[in-house]
């Protein structure tokens, strides 16, 4: 069954005294999809994402997963789960292979010496194998998480800030991972500060703030419904101010010494810069650029992006 | 099962690797055997009281009691002999009463049986497990060479009978071996125990283990395999060096392997129990501390119980370490299984109480 959901959440909410941390959050997680939350610190990810896992019990809201309540009984689905949470820490005096042997035992899944080599070349672990866990580096540790969560095989995987951490090709191979996995079937939930990161593995995105929804669909569909098209970035503008342009009609914006237009729908480049032209505005140089989530995601939550980071 | 044991093996692991758990249950507990042992060790030269009863009266029995004096005379220790009358019957109480190493009784018709060849037995009452026994034997075999070779008649005339008794001496290895392994079961499983569940706790390990299969009693049961084990190699190792080095005089009975097994779980659950409700290493550390240490000194593990203040005694009544050693000191030494059988009962009783309230109680989830 295509579109089968696999994870219904309905009203849910978690409160700490006065903090809301998720508020009044309904989504559902279709089979075989990469789903991403996606907001800034503190919007409620960990949260959320650590009531499906049954680690924290919701103030009020219910979560189904694979049919079952998990606030009610989260232990009949374990052996389906793989989970990576945000502030994994290995078992210290274990070495890799052993922690996954030990994990293999936990989800009864024999696992011979190959199959555990070959889990430590999935995730880049192969030339750690004779060290204790504590002696591995940030991004090692979170390798062997992953690692771990992968061992049993698992039809949903929760993955809490898997690239956090991770270096640029690093970060790359585990795309091509979870791309593997979700194309094996695999359904998988992560957390993400990363826009880029969102945009290309996600089938669908939950941008979150504040512990509520902000908006919901697949990226091309946010970027579609939130960004105004493609842009135009005048480089070297001649002046100070963008009242010209905008008294031509053009959605302008100062982005430090060049200007963005955004492109409205039905307009074609060429049209605007004919415009731009036939007004006298001078600039040194021209570049266009698709809308991506990161656009969506300004224009939505209103924050900045550092380095392809979410700030607020 | 294959949960559990693939459990056991990574905390096995885990628990050898980390040099504080490997010292805690094999290399404390051997050095504090061997100080203290060494410390309280009996002297080369341990007064010896002997105490000869004539109930021949004769004159070979006076020249035996003659060459049994000399005898003495040539043993390291001092030795002293008290005559006794011989209306007195001769019984274990007796020598205790007096604080005697043992007795030595001749017999009546010593005398003409000697001039008869007809082969007579001195009896010897005489308690193995003393430091004295040796001498005392020497004594009277040294006794008997010279009382035959200045007899006309054959030799070999004169025999032994030993009547095994337990003269109460204290002996401090017998009464501390069996306390030093009770001891070690309870620091192990109830002040080392919580602080690795608290590096469980800061570490998230209890976190990555909830959302694995591996359940809660499973966890539980494996640290008490673990237990069983680590403690087992420990109270092993311990027995080589207090029967084998100090010259302890204890048996491993099946009574004492309940009280060894009933202990850990006892105390592995209260670990568990103060493990689960601390969370943090300094709270874990401070609450087992605070109930280990005075349990440690008060249950009579060090210090006799019975020399130490009545209110002491009282005290002592509430920590179940002084049932433990108790009951492993009277199967293992005294061999009085029905004292120690009652002090099982006690250690059982409260494992399974404290057990029931580990695994019902104790919770992997952050609130
Ligand atoms: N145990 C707790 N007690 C009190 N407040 C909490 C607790 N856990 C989370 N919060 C609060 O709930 C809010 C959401 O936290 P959460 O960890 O879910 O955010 P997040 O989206 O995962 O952030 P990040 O991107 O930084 O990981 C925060 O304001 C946080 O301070
Ligand atoms: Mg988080």
């Amino acid at each position: 069954m295509p579109n089968e959901s696999i994870i219904t959440v309905a009203n849910l909410k978690k409160h700490y005294g006065d903090i809301k941390a998720v508020d009044d959050l309904s989504f559902d997680v279709a089979r075989g999809q990469i789903f991403s939350c996606l907001g800034p610190n503190g919007a409620g990810k960990t949260t959320t994402v650590e009531m499906m896992e049954g680690l924290r019990t919701p103030t009020s809201g219910s979560i189904e997963i694979f049919g079952v309540d998990v606030t009610q009984d989260y232990a009949s689905i374990r052996h389906r789960v793989g989970v990576l949470p945000q502030d994994f820490i290995p078992f210290e005096r274990l070495k890799a292979p052993e922690a996954i042997e030990y994990f293999g035992g936990l989800y009864s899944r024999e696992m011979s010496t190959r199959d555990i080599d070959r889990l430590l070349e999935t995730v880049g672990l192969e030339h750690r194998k004779g060290i204790i866990a504590k002696k591995l580096s940030g991004g090692e540790k979170k390798k062997l998480g992953i690692a771990l969560a992968l061992v049993g095989q698992p039809e949903l995987l929760f993955l809490d800030e898997p690239t956090t951490g991770l270096d640029a090709q690093a970060r790359r191979n585990l795309w091509g991972l979870l791309e593997d996995l979700r194309n094996e079937g695999t359904t998988i939930l992560l957390t993400t500060h990363y826009l880029d990161e969102a945009e290309k593995l996600s089938d669908d995105v939950l941008i979150m703030d504040e512990g509520k929804e902000v908006a919901r669909g697949s990226p091309e569909d946010l970027i579609g419904r939130h960004c105004g098209g493609r842009s135009i970035l005048l480089h070297e503008y001649g002046e100070d101010s963008t009242e010209k342009l905008e008294a031509m009609g053009l959605a302008a914006e100062r982005v430090r010494n060049d200007v963005k237009i955004t492109v409205g729908e039905g307009v074609s480049v060429r049209d605007v810069l004919r415009r731009l032209d036939s007004g006298g505005i001078r600039y040194k140089d021209v570049t266009t650029a698709e809308p991506t989530l990161e656009d969506a995601f300004i224009s939505l939550v209103g924050g900045t992006i550092v380095s392809g980071e979410l700030r607020k | 099962m294959s949960r559990v044991l693939a459990d056991l093996k990574a905390f096995a692991k885990q628990f050898m690797r980390n040099p504080f758990g490997a010292a805690f249950s094999i290399g404390f507990p051997l050095l504090l055997l061997v100080t203290f042992g060494a410390m309280f060790s009996p002297s080369d030269s341990p007064e010896v009281h002997l105490l000869i009863q004539d109930l021949d009266e004769s004159s070979l029995s006076f020249e035996f009691i003659e060459d049994m004096n000399q005898s003495a005379m040539n043993q390291a220790g001092s030795f002293t002999n008290h005559m006794t009358e011989s209306t007195y019957v001769m019984n274990e109480a007796v020598i205790r009463e007096y604080e005697l190493s043992g007795a030595l009784v001749i017999p009546a018709g010593f005398e003409e049986k000697a001039l008869n060849s007809t082969p007579v037995d001195v009896i010897l009452y005489l308690d193995y497990s003393s430091t004295t026994d040796g001498i005392i034997i020497d004594a009277v075999d040294a006794a008997i060479e010279s009382f035959e070779a200045s007899l006309t008649v054959s030799n070999q005339v004169v025999g032994v009978e030993i009547v095994e008794i337990d003269n109460g001496e204290f002996v401090f290895i017998d009464f501390f071996l069996p306390g030093i392994i009770a001891l070690t079961i309870m620091l192990n499983c109830l002040m080392i125990l919580p602080s690795l569940m608290a590096d469980y706790w800061s570490h998230g390990y209890f976190k990555i283990l909830k959302t694995t299969p591996l359940r809660k009693w499973e966890w539980i049961l494996s640290k008490l395999i673990w237990y069983v084990i680590i403690m087992g190699l420990s109270i092993f190792l311990m027995l080589v060096v207090g029967v084998g080095v100090l010259g302890a005089e204890a048996s491993l009975t099946p009574i004492a392997v309940a009280h060894v097994l009933a202990g850990i779980i006892l105390f592995s659950s209260i670990g568990i129990l103060i493990g689960a409700w601390a969370k943090n290493t300094d709270t874990a550390a401070g609450v087992s501390q605070a109930i280990g240490q005075p349990m440690m000194f008060l249950s009579g593990i060090f210090w006799q119980l019975d020399e130490l203040p009545g209110i002491i005694q009282t005290i002592s009544k509430v920590f179940p370490l002084t049932y433990l050693g108790e009951g492993l000191r009277a199967t293992m030494i005294d061999g009085n299984d029905s004292v120690s059988l009652e002090n099982l009962a006690v250690v059982v009783f409260l494992a399974v109480v404290f057990f029931i309230a580990a695994s019902r109680l104790i919770s992997w989830k952050e609130k």
